[in-house]
C-alpha cells in the first residue's frame, strides 16, 4: 500500500510541476473551442488546430500467473505516465507518453523483487476520418497508429536478460492500430474503439502475444464540472512466447466492467478516476488478473 | 512554434531525462534449499571393503508433507504414485549428475528455490546416463544407474572382488527425520543425500548370492541405506 501512496504522491507532484508553469495563462476554455462541453480523458479529446494537452496518469494493476503453490508469481504494478499531445491540424493529433514503472513481484518461495525505472514510451498519431460538422461535431470516427518503443532498460541476470515478467518493458518495437468513434449529445457521450496490438520479438527471445482490445464507454455529465463513466472492455490475447516456446499461462480472453468519475476542478483541467474490474477471465493456463485503478489529470495549455 | 509549445516540449524533455535516470531494484532472495550428495557422516566400513560406490542421479524433488504418503503404506511396500520430476516445479532439481557415494566432500547438486511450506520427504530418481559417450570398457558406470565395487573375505580367508551394477531406473522416497519447515524468507536448508554402501555390503551375503541376486538386492534394499540429512541455516540479508 505504501508503494501506491508513494506513486500517487509522485503523480500529483509531477502534475503540479507540469501545471504550475502554465498557471494564469492557460488557454481559455478548450471545450469552448470545440463547441462541446464534454469532459474527455486523454486520448479521446476532440482535436482542434493548435490544441496541446499535457497529462499525468497513475495506474495500478495486479495479476498472478503460474500454478498456485508451485510456480505462481504475483505481480503488482504502479505506472506513472506523463503524456503530451498536440494537434497541428483540426484532424491530426500527435502524442507521446513516457511511463515510469514501479513493479513488485512476489514468488512462491517468499522471494520478492521491486523494480523502479522507465517503461516503454509510446508515440501515436490519431486522425479524424469523419466528423459530421467542423464545429461542435456530434459524431467522430478516428484511426490511430501507435508505436511502443523499447525505452525501458533491459535487466540482465547471470545468464543473460531476465524473463519478461521481471522486465519493465518488452524490449521490442510494437505497433498498434485502432479505429474508434465518439458520439456527443450533451449530457451524454459514448466512446468506442478497437485496438490491435502487434508486438515484435523483444527481450530474451520473447514476444508478447498479439492482442485486440475493445472498449465501449458511456458518459453522463449532468454538470459541467462532473461526469460519470461506465463501460465494458475486453481483451483477446494470444500466448506470449518466451525462449522460443509459448508460455502456457499467458493469453486468453478477459472481459471488464469499467466505471469512474471525470471532473474539471478548473478551466482546462480535467481529472479522472477510473476503476476496472475483470468479470470474465477465460485465460489460458494458470493466471488471473486483478482490478485496475487509474487516476489522471490533463491540462490544456 | 509558440512559446507555450516550446515550454511543454522542454518540460517533456526534462521528464524523459528524469525518467531515464531513475532505476532502483530491491531483491529479497526467499527460501532456498541446497542439495548435496555425500558419504554418510560416519563412514566406517566393516566387513567387505567397498572401494567405490557411485550412482547417476537424474532428479530430486522435495515432497510437501500434505502430499507425502502415509508411513503405513510404505511399511507394506505399497508404491504410491507421485507427480515426480515435474520440470516446471521449483521444488525439483533436474540434473543428470554422477555422484560419488563415498566422497566426504560430496557432490553439490544445485540450489532449489521451492515454495514456502513444509516438506517431509525427498524423492530421488536414479537412472542410467543416456547421454554418456564414454566407452563402457573405460568406465563401467556408463549406462548404469547404481554401482558398488569392493572385495569381501571368504570363509577360507581368501579375498574376492565384487562389482554390483544395475541399469534399472529407481525412484526412492527418503523421509526426513522431522518436517523441513520453510516459512521464513531467510530460511536456507542444506539437504545431504547419502547412500551407505558399506552398510549394504556388510549385510549382503556375497558368497550365497548370484550376480543377479546381488543386483536385485542392490535395488530392493536401496531404500534402507539411503538417508537425507537436513541442516537449517539463515541467509544473510
Amino acid at each position: 500500500m505504501h508503494r501506491a501512496v508513494f506513486i500517487i504522491s509522485a503523480a500529483l507532484a509531477v502534475f503540479v510541476a507540469a501545471v504550475l508553469p502554465f498557471a494564469g495563462r492557460a488557454r481559455a476554455c478548450a471545450t469552448c473551442a470545440v463547441g462541446d462541453p464534454t469532459l474527455n480523458v486523454m486520448g479521446v479529446e476532440q482535436p482542434f488546430a493548435g490544441r496541446t494537452r499535457i497529462a499525468t496518469e497513475v495506474r495500478h494493476f495486479s495479476e498472478t500467473s503460474g500454478v498456485q503453490g508451485e510456480t505462481s508469481v504475483a505481480s503488482s504494478e504502479q505506472r506513472l505516465s506523463l503524456s503530451l499531445s498536440h494537434s497541428p491540424t483540426p484532424r491530426l493529433t500527435l502524442a507521446l507518453r513516457v511511463p515510469l514503472v514501479l513493479r513488485h513481484l512476489a514468488f512462491e518461495n517468499l522471494a520478492t523483487e521491486t523494480v523502479v525505472g522507465p517503461g516503454d514510451a509510446t508515440v501515436r498519431a490519431r486522425y479524424v476520418l469523419y466528423r459530421d460538422r467542423t464545429f461542435a461535431p456530434s459524431r467522430l470516427i478516428w484511426a490511430h497508429l501507435g508505436l511502443e518503443m523499447p525505452t525501458a532498460p533491459i535487466r540482465q541476470g547471470p545468464g543473460g536478460p531476465l524473463s519478461l515478467e521481471r522486465q519493465l518493458g518488452t524490449g521490442s518495437w510494437d505497433t498498434s492500430m485502432a479505429i474508434g468513434g465518439s458520439y456527443f449529445a450533451n449530457p451524454y457521450s459514448v466512446h468506442g474503439s478497437a485496438l490491435l496490438f502487434l508486438p515484435t520479438r523483444g527481450t530474451a527471445d520473447s514476444r508478447v502475444g498479439t492482442h485486440l482490445r475493445t472498449t465501449l464507454v458511456g458518459q453522463l455529465q449532468p454538470w459541467s464540472f462532473l461526469g460519470f463513466r461506465l463501460g465494458l472492455d475486453a481483451r483477446f490475447e494470444a500466448a506470449t512466447v518466451e525462449n522460443g516456446a509459448e508460455d502456457p499461462s499467458s493469453g486468453g480472453i478477459v472481459g471488464y466492467i469499467t466505471g469512474g468519475l471525470i471532473g474539471s476542478p478548473a478551466t482546462d483541467i480535467v481529472t479522472w478516476l477510473n476503476f476496472t474490474m475483470p468479470v470474465i477471465q477465460a485465460l489460458n493456463g494458470e493466471q488471473s488478473e486483478g482490478w485496475q485503478l487509474v487516476l489522471g489529470a490533463a491540462l490544456d495549455v | 512554434m509558440s512559446k507555450r509549445l516550446a515550454h511543454v516540449l522542454s518540460l517533456t524533455g526534462l521528464m524523459l531525462l528524469a525518467s531515464a535516470s531513475v532505476r532502483c531494484v530491491s531483491v529479497s532472495p526467499g527460501v532456498a534449499v541446497e542439495l548435496i550428495f555425500a558419504a554418510p557422516p560416519h563412514y566406517e566400513p566393516e566387513g567387505p571393503v567397498v572401494s567405490s560406490a557411485a550412482a547417476f542421479l537424474v532428479a530430486a524433488t522435495l515432497v510437501p508433507c500434505e502430499e507425502a504418503p502415509r508411513a503405513s503404506w510404505r511399511s507394506f511396500g505399497i508404491v504410491v504414485a507421485h507427480a515426480h520430476t515435474d520440470s516446471t516445479s521449483a521444488r525439483t532439481w533436474l540434473g543428470g549428475q554422477r555422484v560419488d557415494a563415498m566422497s566426504a566432500a560430496g557432490t553439490p547438486l544445485g540450489l532449489l528455490s521451492p515454495p514456502a511450506r513444509s516438506y517431509c520427504e525427498l524423492e530421488v530418481t536414479f537412472a542410467p546416463d543416456e547421454t554418456a559417450e564414454t566407452d563402457p570398457r573405460e568406465d563401467p558406470m556408463v549406462g548404469r544407474s547404481l554401482g558398488v565395487e569392493g572385495s569381501y573375505e571368504n570363509a577360507d580367508g581368501s579375498i574376492t572382488a565384487f562389482a554390483v551394477r544395475t541399469s534399472r531406473e529407481r525412484v526412492e522416497l527418503i523421509p526426513f527425520d522431522a518436517p523441513l519447515v520453510l516459512d521464513d524468507a531467510r530460511d536456507l536448508a542444506r539437504i545431504t543425500v547419502s547412500f551407505d554402501a558399506a552398510a549394504w555390503a556388510e549385510n549382503m551375503n556375497f558368497e550365497a548370492a548370484s550376480a543377479s541376486e546381488r543386483r536385485a538386492a542392490l535395488l530392493d534394499e536401496l531404500h534402507a541405506y539411503l538417508a537425507a540429512t537436513v541442516e537449517m541455516r539463515e541467509q544473510e540479508r
